[in-house]
């Protein structure tokens, strides 16, 4: 038990750790914020679609330049608002519209990767994550992202709670519902690039789903579904990155494990209690 | 007296399928109208064209300016009976939806809100969960946020359909009293005008066009739509 303590305290010593931890930490709170519109829409499966997008468009940045996350970038969030157009006009369904690019974007990351065999590792190394590649400028665009995306709900909180609902009221009301929505795509689009570097595209997805879906077990209303999916977001990174740290585990996976650990722990005790209650 | 809403020479189209030809009416302040017709005749386009949420092929919808239009949908159409939102936060979502910025609902908001759960009688239901209601007891939830807008003009697809007949005559009861105390505009589709004709001013109905447009007792007793007045009412004798 000391030596795990020990291990914990050293991870404050090392400047790669505290860069981890800050990019995780606020890479959780956005993805949260986002999340719960995304997961109550019945989005959840867009960050998972972008993510293997992102791998596509990771290879094409390698090909290119060697910041491939900021010609990925880009590339993701098109994609993003291009699934939400083609969900809008084309009344093509959003899991149809997600599946369609994230195999294309899977399949044109592989042809390139077989063309130009010198990068397949780089590749590789972005299909799981890794806290050592974690830069100071993605601390940068993890903090920009997080004042976006806190300034963005924060003020349309109420017409998003609307447009989440029910978007037909939302709409007569006078919401702008397709802007809204809109700005919701482009912010998926950037989380997802941002959040790479640690959890992998493999892993990302999980970073928008599971503090929602942990939070909804609780059965309580909007406001408190959001804020505690804010601290369980936190939580489960703060204790992901360590647990990875002092055991020496994978980041991307302790960050999901725990996450399913937690969900399963507060879904048989919410079983119980409701069992109890009837 | 003034028009809250003129639609002249609408025509929607779905591709080849013409739902509605070349309609026009218009609503004033303070009537009470039910859109009339048998399925298929075009009365749910004819809401959805009004409300934005189709684009017209020709002619216009005019509306008066600052008009607030209520909306209650047809029947309780969030099924997700696990969304997290109490009947609290959706009654008050109709007041706050367009602020701008986090804010506490203020205590005027609140004081309507309790004012129109009482007269729905949901005041017990306000701290659950939404998605646990009835059908019944969503719709009145929904109507209750529909009025937290302070419409000019309530429009309704149907909005009985899930309702007990003892509520539906309650609902109508309700729908009179904002009709005739806050001079709220009442526009209707409704299958229900054995329970409706009592509190009806206006009957519109709708077969791709404009068939009739006139009282509830003259359309009663007008001889080419007798078959439908026999069907959805029939007590009445007509001529």
């Amino acid at each position: 038990m000391g030596m795990i303590f020990e291990r914990f305290i050293l991870i404050f010593s090392f400047s790669f750790m505290i860069r981890a931890l800050l990019v995780g930490l606020l890479t959780a709170v956005s993805s949260s914020m986002v999340g719960t519109f995304l997961v109550l829409k019945r989005y959840s499966m867009i960050g998972h679609g972008l993510a293997h997008v992102a791998f596509g468009a990771v290879a094409v940045g390698l090909l290119f330049s060697t910041s491939p996350l900021l010609i990925a970038l880009p590339l993701v969030v098109a994609t993003s608002v291009l699934i939400l157009k083609l969900n809008e006009k084309a009344d093509v369904h959003a899991d149809a519209a997600i599946g369609v690019m994230a195999t294309t974007a899977m399949a044109l990351g592989t042809l390139l990767a077989s063309i130009d065999g010198g990068f397949t590792t780089v590749l590789n190394g972005y299909l799981f994550g890794s806290i050592l590649t974690v830069q100071w400028l993605d601390f940068g665009l993890a903090l920009a992202l997080l004042v976006g995306v806190i300034g963005f709900v924060g003020y349309n909180y109420h017409s998003l709670f609307s447009l989440t609902y029910d978007p037909t009221f939302a709409h007569v009301s006078g919401i702008p519902v397709k802007r809204l929505n809109l700005i919701l795509a482009i912010f998926t689009g950037i989380i997802v690039v941002v959040g790479i570097r640690l959890l992998g595209t493999i892993l990302i997805s999980s970073f928008i789903i599971f503090p929602t879906l942990i939070s909804m077990q609780f059965k309580k209303g909007f406001k408190t579904t959001f804020l505690t999916s804010l601290i369980i977001a936190l939580g489960t990174v703060f204790f992901g990155i360590s647990m990875s740290f002092i055991f020496d585990f994978p980041t991307g996976s302790s960050i999901v494990l725990l996450n399913a650990v937690v969900f399963i722990l507060v879904f048989i005790l919410q079983t119980f209690k409701s069992r109890r209650a009837s | 007296m003034s028009n809250l809403i003129t639609i002249q020479n609408l025509t929607v189209k779905y591709e080849s399928f013409t739902a509605l030809k070349a309609v026009d009416f218009s609503l004033s302040k303070g009537e009470f109208v039910a859109i009339l017709g048998q399925n298929g005749s075009g009365k749910t386009t004819l809401i959805q064209t009004l409300l934005g949420l189709k684009e017209p092929t020709s002619g216009t919808i005019t509306l008066q300016e600052g008009l607030r239009m209520g909306y209650l949908p047809q029947h309780y159409h969030n099924s997700d009976k696990n969304f997290p939102a109490t009947v609290e936060e959706v009654v008050l979502s109709g007041a706050l939806l367009g602020q701008k910025g986090y804010k506490r609902p203020k205590a005027e908001h609140r004081f309507f809100m309790e004012k129109h759960l009482e007269e729905l009688e949901i005041s017990h239901l306000k701290t659950r969960r939404i998605g646990t209601l009835s059908g019944g007891q969503q719709q009145r939830a929904l109507l209750a946020r529909a009025l937290m807008t302070e419409p000019d003009v309530l429009i309704m697809d149907e909005p009985t359909s899930a309702l007990d007949p003892s509520m539906r005559e309650t609902f109508f009861e309700l729908l009179t009293h904002l009709n005739h105390h806050h001079q709220v505009a009442i526009l209707l589709i409704t299958h229900d005008i054995g329970v409706a004709s009592e509190y009806l001013k206006r009957v519109i109905y709708l077969d791709q066009k404009v068939l009739f447009d006139g009282t509830f007792e003259a359309f009663c007793e007008n001889d080419e739509l007798s078959p439908y007045v026999h069907t959805h009412l029939p007590h009445k004798e007509g001529k």
